[in-house]
């Protein structure tokens, strides 16, 4: 056998080797990358059944009637807004936004544009006839709303009779901080149609903002008036709207129109609105349950 | 089409007359105008004397000619609202009868009437008759002098009016009191049919189960009428009434109808003696035999069920050949009306003989006439629960096929109230037939038992409604509740700096002498606030806030500031960098809670006067550039059938005193309007300030007619 035979037959085998290891090592970094896929998910799913678990039994529907007027019309629609219960006496929170008529609320959303088009009027949208509704047994509690942070998009409705319950809540004192990439939970109830179900979705934080005022940005442009968990299934925020203040409008453009969902209000800041809004229901007289028929 | 008009002052205190007449007049008499032009002696004659012809005809009818306006309640989306309109009228007795049309004085339940000598009088509804449109009310003779003598019209013959005679007709179009307009007649025998309509279908209606037009022929004309001139005369060159007009064709190039005075003189003398009119009715509805195929008698077209012709054997496709023995033959349309009425105008109760023929052989069938029933059953507001209903009369039950006319039909549902958050909601179209187990045969039932429930201290959770829905029968639970009054939430303070701004960005930099600077320049500094008080000025230019550079991201950029502003500590120091010209400054301001908008501000209803007020807010003070002081509240809501309304109160107005009594406030407004409920006064007496000036608003009431819930 000649050198050469022998250096070519080397080369030839070394070279095989090397592709063999290769071509090993991805499969077993594919395997390794499947196996980290499979394992997040699992872990997602472990972490929505705990969040279900834990917490949908706070999450709860606002159902009201919105009085709408105007250009001197007047009408109403029966609505409802996705809620979250936040103390054991009854205390609700959900989007100042959501308790509006239809018109009000595609007003708002559409910002200056729409405002522009009628001539500055805007319709006068008013919340009547409110009840809580909790869990999939839809039971029914009268509720007024107390107060409202129109300018954090909140609102805070309190059940009126109680029946005597202690309700399950959120406890936004007790909270997690999100950061961008941080991967954060929203629930919801489906409608009275699928028995008001809890609904999980899973997002990112894509970007935090410091005007008009401190938020995160998720990812999914969700429906709003919900809270926000993190993945150790504390409360990190609230989910709001921003819609251009009077005078704020700008140019025109799919972002400026874009204000539905997907801006999360982190939850100290909610804590702090909530204070204030705890100090305003307290001056207001109580109000009277309606008596049940006598047995 | 456009008409001159031509307005001439008579020179009488209670007439002021315009003429449309040059274009009619021209149509009417070619050769009149040209002869005018030519400027003859013999034009000017005949001119003249058609002046005085005129002018006679319209004295002796114009005294009587009165505005009638209505305050009327009509039913709409499940509530019961109140609106007013204006009709005319001529009044036709010394004691006060006014005719018009039913159509004006459909649902009124206050009338005003305006006289000649512009005086007016409150009315009374006698009468009315959907069927032919008219109606008969009458003045409050006690608000007239006791020997006061009234100006009254007379009826002429309209059966002798001729096509292309002249007729005027008074009014009062788009409420322009006392006009008259100049025309001919058109057609003596008008129906309102077409060469495209089905000839069974010249009925008209004047609402959901009021039709009209059915016994009579109109007669048109083109004498100018417009909305408003409903209920007036139409008159002959004698001054004599000839009709009541009652709608016009306005795409038919203005032409006019009329109800002739053959019909509302017997309609009227009906309406004075009994309040109605009484008719009989067969039951059967004819066609003319026009396209049918046959050459003599009339068509049956339909029978009504249960009625004395289905109770006869008579069916639909018969053929009519005589009517007690008399021959009739109904060719076309307008031969109908004739024959409707020859029948309704029998006594109740008389026998009536058909000979008709089906499938080629002779019948015979004698029948008792009926009282007509009332098209239309009274109507109601529930108002607590949010729903309105009418008394189910036989006819409307049978036009709905409802097994009877018991119940009350549901007429509308106002979305949001108990009525449509039942569960089930109630609909439109529902018939009630029980309330907790209780029977409901016709609306004082109801009423009763609705009352019944709503004046109790306590009311119940639960209302069992039972009613029909689609040939099924139904429970639904009603929770009765009050109406919410206006509790808007307070919203959480936030932090404010008594100013507004205005974003400066490039181009405004260089030209307002900063360039290369950006900011927020000062344009307003609200009095009495803690900005007012402080050194800040307008024109200074704000950069920094609390040591932080402001961002300006647009010459639109007006709510950033403000924004920023918020996020702040109420009573915090603001901490402003600014400009002022061209040197740095530093300020602190403090800042305080902001003030309630107008949005926020509290409301109160009136339902008495039927008008809403808000308190004023410090933005209403600043903006309207009141003096500080100003108190008061403001209007945001006016019903324009109610007191307030028909009192020319307005959206805006500021509200500062009512009768003797300053309005500093809401509790102020609450506590003078308790006490006028209580007191009933006739009249009350407001002070607003509407723009610039005050203005004083007498307010007539009607207690009596307040239905208070």
């Amino acid at each position: 056998m000649s050198m050469l035979k022998v250096h070519k037959n080397t080369v030839s085998a070394v070279a095989w080797s090397v592709v063999v290891v290769l071509t090993c090592a991805v499969a077993a970094r594919a395997d390794d990358f499947e196996k980290y896929q499979e394992r997040a998910r699992a872990e997602k799913k472990k972490t929505i059944r705990m969040l279900t678990d834990r917490h949908a039994p706070s999450v709860v529907t606002v159902e009201f009637v919105a009085k709408e007027s105007f250009m001197g019309q007047e009408r109403k629609n029966e609505m409802e807004a996705p809620a979250v219960m936040v103390s054991p006496d009854g205390l609700v929170l959900t989007a100042n936004s959501r308790l509006q008529g239809m018109m009000t609320m595609a007003m708002n959303m559409a910002g200056g544009f729409m405002g522009g088009m009628m001539g500055g009027m805007k319709p006068q949208s008013d919340t009547e006839d409110i009840k809580v509704i909790i869990g999939e047994d839809s039971e029914e509690f009268e509720a007024k709303l107390v107060a409202r942070d129109s300018d954090l998009d909140l609102a805070w409705v309190q059940i009126v009779d109680t029946k005597g319950k202690t309700f399950h809540y959120v406890d936004f004192n007790d909270s997690a901080g999100l950061e961008v990439g941080d991967t954060y939970y929203t629930m919801t109830r489906m409608g009275e149609r699928f028995d008001r179900v809890p609904m999980v979705n899973s997002s990112s934080i894509v970007a935090v903002v410091e005007s008009p005022r401190p938020l995160l940005v998720g990812a999914a442009t969700t429906a709003w008036g919900g809270p926000v968990f993190s993945s150790d299934g504390k409360v990190a925020g609230f989910l709001i709207t921003q819609p251009p203040e009077e005078g704020e409008e700008g140019p025109m453009s799919l972002e400026s129109l874009t204000t539905m969902g997907g801006f999360i209000l982190p939850a100290k800041k909610v804590v702090k609105a909530m204070e204030q809004a705890r100090e305003i229901a307290k001056q207001q007289p109580p109000e009277e349950p309606e008596a049940d028929e006598a047995e | 089409m456009s008409m001159d008009l031509l307005c001439k002052q008579a020179g009488r205190r209670s007439a002021r007359i315009c003429v449309f007449c040059m274009l009619a007049g021209v149509a009417v008499c070619p050769q009149m105008a040209t002869t005018v032009r030519a400027e003859e002696p013999a034009s000017r004659s005949v001119t003249a004397e058609l002046k005085a012809v005129i002018d006679r005809a319209r004295d002796r009818v114009f005294p009587a000619l009165v505005s009638v306006i209505t305050v009327r309640e009509y039913y709409s989306q499940g509530r019961k609202r109140l609106t007013r309109s204006g009709g005319s009228g001529t009044i036709i007795s010394d004691k006060g009868h006014i005719v018009t049309n039913a159509h004006v004085a459909q649902d009124g339940s206050r009338f005003k009437i305006i006289l000649a000598d512009k005086r007016e009088i409150d009315a009374k509804l006698i009468g009315e008759d959907p069927l032919s449109d008219i109606a008969v009310i009458q003045l409050d003779m006690s608000q007239l002098a006791p020997d006061e003598q009234l100006p009254i019209a007379q009826f002429g013959d309209s059966t002798k009016l001729d096509i292309g005679e002249y007729v005027l007709a008074m009014g009062s179009p788009w409420g322009m009191s006392r006009s008259m307009s100049l025309g001919v007649v058109n057609n003596n025998d008008r129906v309102i049919a077409s060469f495209f309509m089905d000839d069974a279908d010249y009925e008209v209606s004047l609402g959901q189960d009021q039709p009209t037009g059915s016994y009579y022929r109109w007669l048109q004309h083109d004498a100018s009428i417009a909305p408003g001139c409903s209920g007036g005369p139409l008159v002959n060159l004698k001054g004599e009434i000839v009709g009541v007009n009652t709608r016009g064709a306005g795409w038919a190039g203005n032409l006019g109808l009329a109800s002739p005075s053959s019909v509302v003189q017997d309609i009227a003398a009906d309406l004075i003696a009994f309040g109605e009119v009484i008719r009989s009715f067969v039951g059967i509805k004819f066609k003319p035999i026009k396209t049918t195929g046959h050459d003599h008698g009339v068509f049956v077209n339909s029978v009504v069920e249960d009625s004395p012709a289905e109770r006869a054997g008579i069916k639909p496709g018969d053929l009519v050949t005589a009517v007690d023995d008399k021959p009739v033959t109904i060719r076309y349309v307008e031969e109908l009306p004739g024959l409707m009425r020859d029948l309704s105008d029998r006594e109740v109760g008389s026998k009536v003989t058909f000979a008709y023929e089906r499938e080629g052989e002779k019948h015979k069938a004698t029948l008792v006439t009926e009282k007509y029933e009332k098209d239309r059953g009274d109507r109601e507001e529930l108002k607590k629960w949010g729903f309105t209903v009418a008394d189910l009369t036989p006819r409307m039950a049978r036009n709905r096929r409802l097994p009877s006319h018991d119940g009350v039909l549901v007429t509308g549902v106002d979305v949001g109230r108990p009525a449509q958050t039942s569960k089930p909601p109630l609909k439109r179209g529902d018939v009630i037939l029980a309330i907790n187990g209780e029977q409901v045969i016709d609306l004082p039932a109801l009423m009763k038992a609705y009352h019944g429930i709503v004046d109790q201290e306590e009311l119940p959770k639960f209302v069992l409604i039972d009613f029909e829905r689609d040939a099924g029968r139904y429970f639904t639970i009603l929770e009765p509740k009050d109406e919410e009054e206006d509790e808007r939430p307070a919203e959480v303070a936030k932090a404010w700096l008594g100013i507004e701004v205005q974003p400066v960005v490039k181009d405004m930099a260089k030209e307002i002498g900063v360039e290369g600077k950006k900011g927020f320049r000062v344009v307003r500094i609200y009095e009495h606030t803690k900005a007012f008080a402080s050194d800040l000025k307008v024109g200074d230019i704000i950069t920094h806030l609390n040591g932080k550079k402001l961002k300006v991201r647009s010459d639109e950029d007006y709510a950033s500031f403000r924004r920023k502003v918020k996020q702040l500590d109420i009573g915090a120091l603001a901490e402003l960098t600014l400009l002022r010209d061209g040197d740095g400054l530093n300020l602190s301001v403090e800042l305080e809670p902001a003030k309630k908008t107008n949005a926020e501000a509290k409301r109160v209803k009136n339902r008495d006067f039927d008008f809403e007020v808000r308190e004023i807010t410090f933005f209403d003070i600043a903006n309207k550039r009141w003096k500080p002081d100003t108190k008061g509240v403001l209007v945001t809501k006016v019903e324009s059938g109610g007191w307030a309304g028909v009192g020319h109160l307005r959206l805006g107005d500021l509200i500062i005193r009512i009768a003797d009594s300053q309005i500093d406030g809401l509790a102020a407004f609450e506590r003078t309007m308790k006490e006028i409920a209580d007191r009933k006064p006739e009249k009350v007496r407001f002070l607003v300030l509407r723009g610039i000036e005050t203005r004083f608003l007498f307010v007539e009431t009607d207690w009596d007619s307040l239905v208070i819930e």
